[in-house]
C-alpha cells in the first residue's frame, strides 16, 4: 500500500476513532438534507457552504488534537516517516472535507471565493480552537456589533483577508506533526519516584514539563487527594464511591458551573449589545448548544471510565463489602443524573437570566428546554442501552437508533408546533419512550461488572 | 499444609473466538500450598487465574475456591481471597494512600498497621499519584494492597516481572514470612523460576490449555534430560516407560525427560542403533521442556 492510501486510512482512523463522531456527522447530514429539501434552490449553495463549514471546523479541531497526541507519542517512540504520513492525512482532510464541499457549494450557485472563504475560515477556526481554546469566540459578537456578520463576510476585501489568514493558519498546521514529534522526542517520562529526573527537569529551561502536560502526559494532580467519606452501610454515597473507584466524579464542579454561567452571560450580553432586542436568540442557541455538548461529554466520560476500568472493577468485585448487583445498578442510574446537574444548572441559570431581562421570548426558551431534555434523554438512554448489552462496546446500532429517534422527537416538538398539536405529541413520545425502554432493559439485564465479562455464563449463578 | 483442597478445577474450558485458552483443565490445590504456575506466553495462565476467581466466565467445567463455586462467591469467601493482577497500575488516578484507604473500606479485615509497616519497609511513595509511579513502585503497592487484606488465598499473576532484584527478593521473603506465620495458600504465576523455587512447594506447568505436569519442586529438581538420535522409524516407535515427557524437536531428534533413577534403566529400553546423550540441566531448562 502506498503512502497516499495509508494516509487516507489513517485520516479515517484519526477522525472516526469513536462512533459518536460518525453519529454527529450523520446528524449534520440529516439536517443538511432537511434544509436542502425545504429551502429555495438558489440558497442551496449557501446551505452546503455553512453546513460544510460546521463539519470542517469540528473535524479540524478533532484532527488537530489527535495529530498532536499521536505525533507526541511517535516522537517518544522514534517512529520513522510518521510526520510525512500525518501531513498527507492533513492534505486528504483538506481535499475531502474543505475543498469538496466548497466545490459542491459553488456548483449549487455560491460564489467560489465566498465558498472557499467560509470553508477555509471554518477549518482554520477549528484548528485555532483546538490549539488556543475558545476564548476568542467572544470577539465574534463584538465584531458583529458594527455590522451583521453576514454583511462583513459579503465584502470581497474581508473575504480575501479571511482566505489569506485561514491559509496562513492551515499552512502553520502542516508543521504540527513535526513540532509535536520533536517535543515528544525530547520529553522525559515523569515518574513521581524518580527524584533525580525531577531535579534535572527543574533546571531545564526548555519548558518540557508544560509541553508534556499539554499533551496529556501528566495526570491531573487534583485527583491526588480525594476527600470522600466512604460509607458502604447506608448505600447513599454509593454513586460517589463508584465514581472514586472508577475514576470519574459525580460532584458538581461549582467553579466550572460559575465559569460556565459567566461565559454564557457574557455571550448573551455581547449579543444583546451588538444586536438589540430580537436577534440575541442566536447567542442563546449557542449557549444551549454548548450546554448540550457538555452533557454529552459528561455522560460519554462516565461510559469511557466504565469501559476502561475492568481491572479495578475486578478487584472491587472480589472484595467482601462489594454491594449487590441491584445496588450497583441503582447507583449507576443515579450517576447518569448526577453528572448532568452542572451543565443543566448553567443552562437553567442562563435561561432565567435571559427571561428575567426580557431578552428571550417563550418560544426560544421552550426550544432550549426541549434541546437540553432531548440531549439528556438520548444520551442517558444510550448509556443504559450500552450497559445492558451482553457485549459492551461504546456504541451499538441500538444506541445510535436511540439518539436518532430522540433527536427526531425533539426536532418535531421544536419545529412542528406546540403541544396540543398531534405531531408535537408524537415528538414527545419519541423523546421519552426509547430512553425509558433502555432503562427497563438495563434494569432487567444481569449486571455486567467487570465490563468485559460475557454474562451468559454468569447469569445462571446470579442471585 | 493439609490435604484439604482449597482450589479445584474440573474440565475447565475457555475459548476466545476459535482459540481454546483452557481445554479440559483439571487442577487441585491443597490448603497451605504455594504453587508456582508456569507456562509459555499466551499459555492461558491469566485466563486460568481469572477463571478460578470467577472474574471471567468459562465455557464449560467447574471451579471452586475456598469451597464455593467461583462465579458465586459469598462475602465470607471473598474476604478470604486476594488478587494481584498482571498490570500493576490499578486506580492510577488516586494516590497510594487514597487507594489503600478506598480498598480498606471494602475489607473489614484490612490491616492498616501491616500496610504502613510494609509500605515503609518497601519505601513506597504513598503520597504520589499511582499513575505517576514507576511500574516497580506500582507493583509493590499492588502487593501491599493484596497482603494487607490478610487473605487465606493469595493469587499473584506475574507480580514481580517489573521489580528490581532486591525488591523481588524482598517480596519473596515477605511471602515466605507470611507462610511461616499462618496458613496461607499462594498461587504465583511467573517466568522467574529461581524466585518461584525459593517460595513454592509445587510447580504446575500449563501447556496446550491443560496442566501438563504438577508436582513437588524437589521432583522437578531430580529430573534429567536425554537427547536421542537415530533412525526416525525406530524413534517413532520407541517406548520408554519411565519417561515423564517425550518431545520431538526441530531436527527430528527426541528429547526425553525422566527421573534420574530412570536413567539406569534407559539402556535397556533403547536399541543399540539409537545414540543417547544424557544431560542434567537446571530446573529452569527442565521446566521449559513442557513449554516448547
Amino acid at each position: 500500500m502506498d503512502a497516499v492510501s495509508i494516509a487516507l486510512r489513517i485520516l479515517g482512523r484519526l477522525l472516526f476513532y469513536r462512533p459518536l463522531i460518525a453519529v454527529l456527522l450523520m446528524l449534520v447530514y440529516l439536517v443538511t438534507a432537511l434544509l436542502l429539501a425545504t429551502i429555495e434552490p438558489d440558497k442551496r449553495g449557501i446551505i452546503i457552504g455553512i453546513m460544510g463549514g460546521f463539519q470542517a471546523g469540528g473535524l479540524a479541531a478533532l484532527l488537530t488534537e489527535r495529530i498532536r497526541r499521536f505525533s507526541f507519542t511517535a516522537g517518544q517512540l522514534g517512529l520513522p516517516d510518521h510526520a510525512r504520513i500525518m501531513r498527507l492525512a492533513q492534505a486528504w482532510f483538506l481535499v475531502l472535507l474543505m475543498m469538496s464541499p466548497a466545490i459542491v457549494a459553488t456548483l449549487l450557485g455560491m460564489q467560489p471565493l465566498r465558498a472557499v472563504a467560509i470553508l477555509g475560515m471554518a477549518t482554520a477556526a477549528g484548528i485555532v480552537l483546538a490549539t488556543y481554546g475558545g476564548w476568542w469566540l467572544i470577539l465574534v459578537p463584538l465584531i458583529g456589533r458594527s455590522m451583521p456578520l453576514s454583511d462583513w463576510l459579503a465584502l470581497p476585501a474581508v473575504q480575501a483577508v479571511a482566505v489569506a489568514a485561514s491559509a496562513w493558519v492551515i499552512w502553520r498546521w502542516f508543521r504540527l506533526p513535526r513540532s509535536a514529534e520533536r517535543t515528544g522526542g525530547i520529553s522525559p517520562s515523569l515518574l513521581a519516584d524518580a527524584a533525580h529526573e525531577r531535579a534535572s527537569l527543574s533546571e531545564d529551561p526548555a519548558g518540557l514539563l508544560s509541553a508534556a502536560a499539554q499533551s496529556g502526559q501528566t495526570p491531573n494532580s487534583s485527583a491526588a487527594a480525594p476527600r470522600l467519606q466512604i460509607n458502604l452501610e447506608t448505600g447513599r454515597s454509593l454513586p460517589s464511591v463508584l465514581a472514586l473507584g472508577f475514576g470519574y466524579s459525580v460532584a458538581i464542579a461549582w467553579r466550572a458551573v460559575l465559569y460556565g454561567i459567566g461565559v454564557a452571560a457574557l455571550v448573551l450580553l455581547a449579543w444583546h449589545a451588538s444586536h438589540g432586542r430580537r436577534p440575541e436568540a442566536l447567542g442563546y442557541i449557542i449557549v444551549t448548544a454548548a450546554c448540550c455538548l457538555a452533557l454529552v461529554g459528561r455522560m460519554q466520560g462516565v461510559l469511557q471510565r466504565l469501559t476502561r476500568t475492568s481491572m479495578e472493577q475486578s478487584l472491587l468485585r472480589l472484595s467482601p463489602q462489594w454491594p449487590e448487583a441491584r445496588q450497583i445498578k441503582q447507583a449507576i442510574v443515579q450517576t447518569t443524573f448526577l453528572v448532568q446537574r452542572g451543565s443543566i444548572a448553567v443552562w437553567a441559570v442562563t435561561s432565567i437570566f435571559a427571561a428575567l431581562l426580557g431578552w428571550m421570548d417563550k418560544r426560544y426558551l421552550i426550544a432550549g428546554g426541549v434541546a437540553v431534555a432531548g440531549t439528556s434523554f438520548a444520551f442517558s438512554g444510550a448509556l443504559f442501552a450500552v450497559l445492558a448489552r451482553r457485549r459492551i462496546r461504546e456504541w451499538h446500532l441500538s444506541t445510535i437508533a436511540e439518539v436518532i429517534l430522540v433527536s427526531a422527537g425533539a426536532l418535531a416538538v421544536v419545529f412542528v408546533g406546540s403541544l396540543p398539536n398531534l405531531h408535537a405529541l408524537y415528538g414527545v413520545v419519541l423523546m421519552v419512550v426509547p430512553p425509558a425502554l433502555a432503562l427497563c432493559w438495563y434494569a432487567m439485564a444481569p449486571l455486567r461488572l467487570p465490563l468485559d465479562v460475557d454474562p451468559r455464563a454468569v447469569q445462571p449463578f446470579e442471585r | 499444609m493439609t490435604d484439604d483442597p482449597i482450589i479445584t478445577a474440573r474440565g475447565l474450558r475457555k475459548t476466545f473466538g476459535r482459540r481454546p485458552a483452557l481445554d479440559q483443565l483439571d487442577l487441585t490445590i491443597e490448603r497451605g500450598a504455594a504453587v508456582g504456575l508456569l507456562g509459555a506466553n499466551g499459555a492461558g495462565k491469566t485466563t486460568l487465574l481469572k477463571s478460578l476467581l470467577g472474574l471471567i466466565p468459562v465455557d464449560a467445567g467447574r471451579c471452586t475456591i475456598v469451597g464455593e463455586p467461583s462465579p458465586m462467591l459469598s462475602r465470607s469467601a471473598r474476604s478470604r481471597l486476594s488478587y494481584v493482577p498482571q498490570s500493576p497500575g490499578q486506580f492510577p488516578w488516586l494516590t497510594g494512600q487514597a487507594m489503600l484507604r478506598y480498598v480498606s473500606a471494602f475489607y473489614p479485615t484490612f490491616d492498616w498497621t501491616y500496610a504502613r509497616d510494609l509500605a515503609a519497609r518497601w519505601k513506597l511513595a504513598l503520597r504520589s499519584v499511582i499513575g505517576t509511579l514507576s511500574p516497580g513502585q506500582q507493583q509493590r503497592l499492588s502487593i501491599v494492597r493484596a497482603l494487607s487484606t490478610r487473605p487465606e488465598v493469595l493469587i499473584l499473576d506475574e507480580p514481580i516481572a517489573s521489580l528490581d532484584p532486591a525488591t523481588r527478593i524482598a517480596v519473596i521473603d515477605e511471602l515466605l514470612r507470611e507462610r511461616s506465620r499462618r496458613v496461607i495458600t499462594i498461587v504465583f504465576s511467573s517466568h522467574l523460576i529461581g524466585d518461584l523455587e525459593r517460595l513454592c512447594s509445587k510447580f504446575a506447568i500449563l501447556a496446550d490449555g491443560r496442566i501438563a505436569v504438577m508436582d513437588d519442586v524437589p521432583w522437578f529438581r531430580q529430573l534429567a534430560r536425554v537427547n536421542l538420535d537415530g533412525d526416525e522409524n525406530i524413534l517413532e516407535h520407541l517406548a520408554i516407560p519411565s519417561a515423564t515427557l517425550i518431545r520431538k524437536n526441530g531436527n527430528g531428534r527426541r528429547v526425553v525427560v525422566l527421573g534420574r533413577a530412570g536413567i539406569e534403566h534407559l539402556s535397556a529400553a533403547i536399541p543399540p542403533q539409537v545414540r543417547a546423550v544424557v544431560d542434567e540441566p537446571d530446573i529452569e531448562t527442565i521446566t521449559s521442556e513442557w513449554m516448547q
